[in-house]
């Protein structure tokens, strides 16, 4: 952007800030001022034009320099655009694409607008390939499909950060270019997220986008947009992108706060009218494109397990699914805490295999099953020895499920595991010994070539879950071998 | 509307000092028993203005109320231009000034005169969000960009001459 005498001098228009109400400036002059326009104030502040009349500009503040009344401002003649660029790779930005804390310099190659119509349906492609999130129970009970957008919703504090960390990491590493918006987080937060992609040494494939809860709400808002933009630099590239939007509940509130301001007509809890439209319009950006793909995991934040709050429903309209957060599971000590029967996936199934489709209807029948018997058991009612089955084999497939939030677990090995306890190698054991040795068997897939070659033959070659459940079952020496247990004598 | 007084405005500044004292007057109406208005004419406002004031009242008979709210509106319209100037300018300027803008303009205008010396001679206008910078400053600025190579090579030649004279007056 050039300075402010340039474009006084280039377009030859004025103005003069006459009131500012928080982030928003009302400016006199302008008179060939465009909506959606960059503004430049003399002190250097950048504003966007949101609305104006005969008389008046409603100008967005959207960087942070103090402006007065009085203060000078010119139009730029352009619309908001961010430099993009494959330098941005490692490195956390803030709405505008300027370097925060410490990163390198942004050397663009190319500008693009950040808040463009979403592409229509030429071009787009049925996504049909699935994401891998090293989440156990994610990866076999709620798929994702590279190109769908998935809500992330939950109470605060149930481990939704951490979960997104732990895909981001995993998806980082196995080359899908990731993108982390931070909406008006905590500076600490956005600088601990920074941490972990160094510490996990993904963050060559990462970028952060991130405003602080400080930053002007104008800046705030535009995160998720400028975010978008840089996806889709990367997915007109030919590569897969992983965009998360943390969070969308904060998004909506700058919104309200913004329209408020700007005495737009309250609508819902506040809400200005077109809430739907603003986020509908950033979220339909993604999906999945003949160049490349965008799969968009937008989060919401919800109050006390409520899923029918405003913001909450229209983005779960919006997106193909979502994972909830349970704060009871939490609380239980189940790590993730990610309730299976109330989260959704609309999409993920048609790009699992047959194997994993049958695997993932099977479990989710049969923790279905489970949760019934459970609820059954409170009563404290004897049971018969299928129940007591059921109630065995659930607790083993919670402890299967239960995952420590830096670890990345590949799909075959979560199938092998599973077959494992349906086979009955753990029947005998608890639940201790069955965590140490699925542990050992991960380690041994992961470092141990040949036999992860035999696991994923064996499981590649079948696509029907009976027969590689009866595959196994004569050959129990497969997982036993491997196991380090004491020979019977 | 036809008022004395409007002859005498011509900054903003003027408007707002009237528009005030209007205020003053049509707030004192009905007070003190009808004599408000004489006692706001006498002490809260300029001699000049309560002297034309009550000449025009007088000759008109639309009654005090209306005719200083219509003397309240017709200032409303008065167009604002700003001028940026290298000087500070007398009365008469400003009046001359004022009056070529009104021909150009067509309506009542006011002005809103700054003063920066750096702009050598000539006028920044603004008018209604538009900057035209007709400044010596500015012109200075364009040659200079134009024909930068052309005047530093005259400046130096100017310089050494200058350096040239001043050997030879030293030698005599």
């Amino acid at each position: 952007m050039k300075d402010f005498n340039y474009y006084l001098e280039d377009i030859g228009e004025i103005g003069f800030i006459k009131e500012i109400v928080h982030s928003i400036a009302y400016a006199s002059g302008l008179p060939d001022v465009h909506p959606n326009e960059v503004v430049l104030f003399e002190s250097g502040t950048v504003g966007q034009v949101i609305s104006f009349d005969m008389d008046v500009v409603e100008i967005l503040i959207l960087t942070g320099t103090k402006v007065k009344v009085g203060t000078r401002v010119v139009r730029t003649g352009e619309l908001l655009e961010v430099p993009v660029g494959n330098s941005l790779l490692g490195n956390m930005v803030d709405p505008l694409v300027n370097p925060v804390a410490g990163a390198s310099t942004i050397k663009a190659d190319k500008y693009s607008p950040i808040d463009t119509q979403p592409h229509g349906i030429v071009g787009r492609e049925q996504v049909n390939e699935p994401l891998e999130t090293g989440v156990t129970l994610i990866d076999l009970v709620v798929p994702i499909a590279k190109g769908q957008r998935e809500l992330v919703i939950g109470d605060r504090k149930t481990g939704k950060a951490s979960l997104l960390l732990q895909v981001m990491g995993s998806q980082a590493a196995k080359g899908t270019i990731c993108i982390y918006a931070a909406i008006g987080q905590r500076l600490i937060e956005i600088n601990s997220k920074a941490e972990y992609f160094k510490a996990k040494g993904v963050e060559k494939n990462t970028i952060i986008v991130a405003s602080s809860a400080s930053d002007p709400a104008g800046l705030i808002f535009l995160t998720p947009y400028t975010a978008m933009t840089i996806a889709e630099f990367f997915r007109d590239q030919g590569k897969d992108v992983l965009l998360i939007l943390d969070d969308m509940s904060t998004h909506a509130r700058v919104y309200r706060e913004i329209s408020l301001l700007a005495k737009r007509f309250p609508g819902r809890s506040s809400y200005p009218g077109d809430i739907f439209y603003v986020q509908a319009r950033l979220i339909e950006r993604a999906g999945n494109y003949k160049t490349g793909s965008i799969t968009c995991l937008p989060v919401a934040e919800s109050i006390l397990g409520d899923l029918s709050g405003y913001i909450q429903t229209n983005l779960m309209a919006m997106t193909d699914g979502h994972i909830f957060f349970d704060i009871d599971l939490y609380n239980e000590g189940k790590r993730p805490a990610v309730s299976p029967f109330l989260s959704v996936t609309r999409v993920g199934h048609q790009a699992q295999s047959l194997l994993l489709k049958e695997i993932s209807r099977e479990l989710s029948s049969f923790l279905v099953k489970y949760d019934r018997m459970k609820q059954f058991m409170h009563f404290g009612a004897e049971v018969g020895e299928n129940v007591r089955n059921i109630i065995e084999i659930g607790a083993k497939i919670d402890a299967f499920f239960n995952q420590p939030p830096d670890s990345s677990i590949p799909i075959n090995v979560n199938v092998l595991i599973l077959i494992g306890i349906w086979t009955g190698i753990w029947n005998e054991v608890d639940t201790a010994v069955l965590v140490r040795e699925m542990n050992h068997l991960i380690k041994i897939y992961s470092e141990d070539e040949k036999f992860r070659k035999q696991i994923d033959e064996i499981i590649n070659s079948h696509n029907n879950l009976s027969e590689l459940i009866n595959t196994f079952r004569l050959n129990k020496e497969i997982i036993l071998s491997r196991l380090d247990r004491p020979k019977k004598q | 509307m036809q008022s004395e007084i409007f002859s005498k405005i011509i900054t903003v500044e003027d408007i707002d000092k009237v528009s005030d004292e209007l205020d003053i007057l049509l707030a004192s109406l009905y007070k003190e028993k009808g004599r408000g208005l004489e006692s706001a004419l006498k002490y809260n406002v300029r001699a000049w203005f309560s002297e034309m004031l009550k000449n025009e009242i007088t000759n008109n008979n639309i009654g005090v109320e209306k005719y200083l709210r219509q003397m309240k509106k017709e200032l409303a319209q008065y167009t604002e231009v700003t001028l940026i100037l290298a000087y500070e300018p007398s009365l008469s300027s400003m009046e001359r000034f004022q009056s070529v803008l009104k021909s150009y303009i067509g309506k009542n205008v006011a002005l809103d005169i700054s003063y920066m010396p750096n702009l050598l001679a000539g006028a920044v206008i603004i008018y209604k969000g538009r900057y035209i910078d007709l400044s010596l400053k500015r012109a200075f600025e364009e040659e200079l960009q134009k024909n930068r190579e052309e005047i530093m090579n005259l400046l130096v030649d100017e310089s050494e001459n200058n350096n040239q004279k001043s050997n030879e007056i030293q030698i005599t």
